[in-house]
């Protein structure tokens, strides 16, 4: 039997946290915008690319890198905590990485590129945010995305072990935009818009 | 995977990378190359082994950028 994200102790919209301004900033800044690849970059960390397909930057003429640039996406969505891809037909693939009971068959990140399940082209309907309780009452604050396709994306709330700190310096989640403005999300009930 | 976030936002921060996503797929495409670092048995970089990757990728990428702001 499939646990749920309720059943490992996250709670979704509805819930007494954090008001939901969060929900409507996503949305606005993703609606209509399709989804393009998802790409591992260094660090283990999942980028999923919407929007418009940008050309590699070039190297300075004459100049020659040992590897070349990749293409990527005007919106790209970087999820550095715990994340799970669901089809429209149940097919699931996640990332938990400190969860100890899983929702599905957990994938390892390098895997993600070839086996994430979202058609091409699929736009976001739909947001609506996802909350962990803290010890201290506070709240880690993650997202799911609802995709025209039927699939969703859940990104997870960080989960702290007892004791451990936030990073004071990382996100726990962002959207990057174009014109280097970027949505920070964490730690904690925190997110900010920075150009 | 956080200490990794961490240290490469510093490294950014540190050598004045403008392009963070850029990079960090620099980074990795690097080391999917086969050009691992020593810091592990992954082949992550070390600070100062990624500090030198981030001077290559600045020299290579940003440098015609230096003065535009």
């Amino acid at each position: 039997m499939t646990a749920t994200i309720e059943s490992l102790g996250f709670t979704t919209a509805g819930s007494d946290g954090p008001d939901e301004s969060l929900a409507t900033l996503l949305l606005d800044f993703l609606k209509s915008q399709p989804f393009l690849f998802a790409r591992v970059i260094y660090g283990d960390e999942l980028t999923l690319h919407f929007g418009d397909e940008v050309p590699p930057k070039l190297p300075r003429p004459g100049k020659e890198p040992a590897v070349p640039l990749r293409s990527r996406g005007t919106h790209i969505l970087r999820l550095l905590t715990s994340w799970w891809l669901v089809a429209g037909g149940g097919h699931v693939v996640g990332y938990l990485p400190k969860t100890p009971q899983p929702l599905g068959k957990p994938i390892a990140v390098k895997d993600a590129e070839q086996t994430v399940p979202i058609a091409v082209g699929s736009t976001v309907r739909s947001v609506s945010p996802i909350y962990s309780p803290t010890p201290l009452g506070l709240f880690q604050v993650g997202t799911r995305l609802g995709l025209s396709d039927g699939s969703s994306i859940d990104i997870l709330p960080r989960q702290r072990e007892s004791g451990e700190a936030a990073s004071e310096e990382l996100p726990d989640w962002e959207l990057q935009l174009p014109g280097g403005k970027r949505l920070e999300v964490g730690p904690g009930e925190e997110f900010k818009v920075t150009a | 995977m956080e200490s990794e976030q961490r240290l490469l936002r510093w490294v950014v921060r540190h050598v004045g990378i403008k392009d963070e996503y850029a990079f960090s797929d620099y980074l990795h495409e690097c080391k999917e190359s086969g050009d691992y670092g020593t810091k592990n048995e992954r082949g992550d970089y070390t600070r100062d082994e990624m500090i030198a990757k981030a001077k290559e990728y600045k020299e290579l990428y940003e440098a015609d950028e230096e003065g535009d702001e």
